[in-house]
């Protein structure tokens, strides 16, 4: 979270997919399995690229330097460029991870995995950069065959197979696996995801071990960065990033108006039809709506704002036991894959998510 | 079309490319204000944008349809441009076909297929579900845009733009047709995938049909968001706002300033909706918009009918 | 002199699109090839003065295309759009089908005696057209079209063996035990 402040504080943003992106940040020391997923996003990233990772928050800025430096210096560039392939019948270079034989599915029922198309997070306007934080990365997603089609597509990809929709109609199935590493998702799970076009018919969730564990914060920012998330995958990117700059400003130094903006930020949402119409009957883990936990998260952030010594370090208030994976199977099942999106964003990144011991962020 | 008017084609992408930017750049400006960064910033974003997209490797999916991919990202700035084409710069158009208005709407349809070309090119799921959302999107809008282009048609008896926006000498159209220009301009911001309507690459799908696009494909594409809603904005002006009509300035000044006023009001929607949820709308589009058209054109056929023209 | 090239580059253009149909291994790229053809027929039509015609083929046919996409995954079973494939099907039959049409529909050109122009075209001609079209039959047009819409749906209902219509027969708005609407929608729609 802190390199998210820092990233806006040098007047970079943070990409939505390996292609918009130009660096890859990575933060904390990831386990095997992440490892393999962040490296199938930063083959992705098109040239000029940058990977760099950062262990503690005191070598942020040491890195935002030499990111400038790096995605400024031709030759390096120019060498790396040369000596990849970004097509299939180019042989220059390793083969990307993103090609159906690169990078293996993480789950073990997979059959042949193939993974098209991580994505990854942050790219700044100015020299150009993208990152990825161990917790809130991007995607990995992979289309592994139907268990009942044989056939093989256009670039060994496979193609979806039948299947009984809920409506008793003949659909295409897909295996699609999401997380860890999007936006707005918590960086430890992975769901793996048989679909009815962009249908949910059945899930498993997978926890990664070894993503990494929190950095000390107050509490109201992580509130902050939760909802902001929550609003960004909703789309209502104005007000998320008003939320994002309260939680920059709320982790450098107290704000004295932080109080006054939080309160018209939550005023707007709550105040917003359209956004109560369109989340409307999307249900989260534990049966709250996805906009109850939005405002439930600003209201418990205003008022430890407001009053700093109520609300002690540590205590959450109106916080979640951490869903099971079969909560959150049970949650998504029948569901749109965007609003598998929201529901797993209404989860929190991190408030009301356990995350077991390594390095993150 | 004379000969002049053929040189003068030229300049159309140009001012087009110029408009888009300073929206752009407007946007940016509204952004760094929320952010707290500075207004400087804000207003080099789309250059320092371009910058970094033109230096940036495109980049290719396996199994992707890389033709029409990249046709349908070149595809949208060109769609924009013809649209602009039509329009009236006070006596003046480049192309003055009797049925500008028809031309705006076959254009429009256009960028259906661009939106949806783009997200199947790719080959990945993510874009698919984008372009489909589109189309998903685009039969809400449709019909409720296609009845609110008839009711300024009505109003002046022609679907000639130029004569549109004479008969507007007395009274603005927008002043009698406001339902037909709100659904108007609820399609521009949907047909360019803005604000409210920007389902086709929102957050919650990874971007859509962004998603995969890099380099100059991703910066023709961003780019031609933005001419779609000058193009969108500006052909509103004919339509709805009188054409050139004002004191003082020439003609052409005029429906440039109005254009800006209408972007003001498009780049402020963004700001004030969140994105709305795509399986919402058709619903309420063929429920209540479509009828509402139908009466505003209704109201605009009896005002004809008893006045002998517009008012 | 422009004029003329340009009418025949667009001529070229329908032609070859109208093969690419056939060429080309992709379902998109068909649909799309077609509707290049259908493009350049529309624009030819608009430089013969018949601006309204030419315009509104050009826009039915790219909305037609799109729609074209919708139905693509709605009827197909198993996603072979993705597949590369013969865009052609029965041959040998469509082969002397075509050959057939196009040897009456020429010869039609060549034999016919047309007449020649008598009278000199309307200022506009849009209005004309509305005219001759509307006019007298406008009565006709509206039993017409609402009758040909009922058609689609039922003609789709049908065309949908194991649609919902076939689960739950007429009884689309029946009630269940606990008072929900069944069938059910998964997802409501905006309204509901």
């Amino acid at each position: 979270m802190n390199a998210q402040a820092a990233i806006a504080s040098f007047g970079w943003v943070e990409a939505t997919g390996p292609a918009d992106a130009d660096v890859l940040l990575i933060c904390g020391s990831p386990g095997p399995d992440l490892q393999e997923l962040i490296d199938a996003v930063w083959e992705q990233i098109p040239s000029p690229r940058y990977r760099v990772r950062v262990d503690t928050e005191q070598s942020l800025d040491e890195a935002f330097h030499t990111i400038r430096v790096a995605l400024q210096d031709e030759t390096l560039q120019h060498a790396d460029a040369r000596t990849r392939r970004l097509r299939l019948d180019d042989n220059r270079g390793p083969l990307p991870a993103d090609t159906p034989t690169g990078h293996t599915e993480t789950s073990d029922d997979a059959g042949a995995g193939s993974d098209t198309s991580p994505s990854e997070s942050s790219s700044m306007a100015d020299t150009d950069m993208a990152m990825d934080m161990s917790s809130d990365g991007d995607m990995g997603m992979g289309m592994d065959m139907g268990m009942d089609m044989d056939m093989s597509g256009p670039a060994g990809i496979p193609l979806a197979g039948g299947g009984e929709d809920r409506d008793g109609l003949e659909m295409d199935v897909t295996h699609l696996s999401l997380g860890p590493l999007l936006p707005g998702w918590p960086a430890d799970l992975v769901l793996h995801c048989t679909l009815h076009g962009d249908v949910i018919a059945d899930a498993r969730a997978e926890r990664l071990l070894g993503t990494g564990h929190s950095e000390q914060l107050p509490e109201c920012a992580v509130l902050l960065d939760d909802a902001a998330r929550l609003l960004t995958v909703a789309g209502w990117e104005p007000a998320a990033h008003e939320l994002a700059g309260l939680r920059n400003s709320l982790l450098k130094s107290a704000n004295t108006h932080a109080t006054s903006r939080l309160r018209r930020v939550t005023a707007q949402v709550r105040r917003s039809r359209t956004l109560r119409w369109s989340l409307k009957n999307i249900t989260t883990v534990g049966g709250t709506t996805v906009l109850d936990r939005l405002l439930e998260w600003l209201d418990t952030a205003l008022a430890i704002l407001s009053n700093p010594a109520a609300a002690p370090w540590g205590h959450r208030s109106g916080s979640v036991p951490a869903p099971t994976p079969a909560d959150i199977r049970l949650a998504v099942l029948g569901q749109e894959i965007a609003a598998t999106r929201l529901i797993v964003a209404a989860l929190g990144t991190q408030s009301t998510y356990v995350i077991p011991g390594g390095a993150h962020e | 079309m004379s000969d002049g008017a053929f040189v003068l084609v030229v300049l159309v992408p140009v001012v087009v490319a110029v408009l888009s930017a300073v929206t752009a750049s407007a946007n940016g400006v509204l952004d760094a204000r929320t952010n707290g960064a500075q207004l400087r910033t804000g207003f080099a974003v789309p250059f320092q944008e371009t910058a970094r997209l033109l230096r940036q490797q495109r980049r290719t999916l396996p199994g992707a349809d890389s033709l029409l991919w990249r046709i349908s990202s070149a595809g949208i700035g060109i769609a924009a441009v013809l649209k602009v084409l039509v329009i009236p710069l006070g006596g003046f158009t480049f192309a003055d076909l009797p049925v500008g208005v028809v031309w705006f709407n076959a254009m429009d349809v256009l960028l259906w297929a661009l939106w949806w070309l783009l997200g199947w090119g790719a080959n990945s799921s993510w874009s698919l579900i984008g372009g489909y959302r589109f189309l998903s999107q685009a039969l809400a809008y449709e019909i409720p845009l296609m009845f609110a282009l008839t009711a300024p048609a009505i109003g002046a008896g022609s679907l000639r733009l130029l004569t549109v926006q004479t008969a507007q000498t007395h009274v603005w159209f927008v002043v009698w047709m406001p339902v037909a220009f709100l659904v108007f301009a609820a399609s521009v911001v949907a047909f360019a995938s803005w604000g409210p309507f920007q389902t086709a690459l929102g957050a919650d799908i990874t971007g859509g049909v962004l998603l995969e696009l890099s380099g100059i494909d991703r910066l023709l594409v961003t780019g031609g968001r933005y001419a779609v809603l000058v193009a969108g904005a500006g052909f509103s002006v004919p339509l709805f706002f009188g054409g050139g009509a004002g004191p003082i300035l020439p003609a052409g000044v005029w429906v440039v300033l109005k254009t800006c006023l209408v972007l003001a009001g498009l780049l402020t929607v963004r700001r004030l909706f969140p994105t709305v949820r795509p399986d919402r709308l058709a619903e309420i589009a063929w429920v209540i918009v479509v009828p509402l058209t139908l009466l505003q054109l209704a109201v605009v056929a009896v005002i004809v009918g008893v006045n002998g023209g517009a008012l | 002199m422009i004029t003329a090239i340009l009418f025949w580059v667009l001529t070229a253009l329908a032609v070859a699109g109208g093969i690419a149909v056939f060429v080309v291994n992709s379902m998109a790229r068909a649909t799309y090839a077609l509707a290049v053809s259908f493009v350049a027929v529309g624009a030819m039509i608009v430089m013969l003065h018949l601006d309204y015609i030419g315009v509104i083929t050009i826009l039915m046919m790219l909305m037609e295309m799109a729609v074209m996409a919708v139905f693509m995954v709605m009827f197909m079973g198993m996603n072979p759009a993705l597949m590369p494939m013969d865009m052609t099907h029965n041959k040998r039959r469509s082969v002397i089908l075509a050959v057939l049409v196009f040897v009456v529909l020429a010869a039609a050109i060549v034999f016919i005696p047309w007449p020649n122009r008598t009278g000199s075209p309307a200022d506009d001609l849009t209005k004309s057209l509305g005219d001759a079209i509307m006019g007298s039959k406008m009565l006709v047009m509206l039993t017409i079209s609402p009758v040909l819409f009922a058609t689609i749906i039922a003609a789709l209902v049908l065309a949908n063996p194991k649609g919902r219509y076939d689960r739950y027969g007429d009884a689309l708005d029946r009630r269940d035990v606990d008072g929900h609407p069944d069938p059910d929608d998964p997802i409501p729609g905006g309204l509901g």
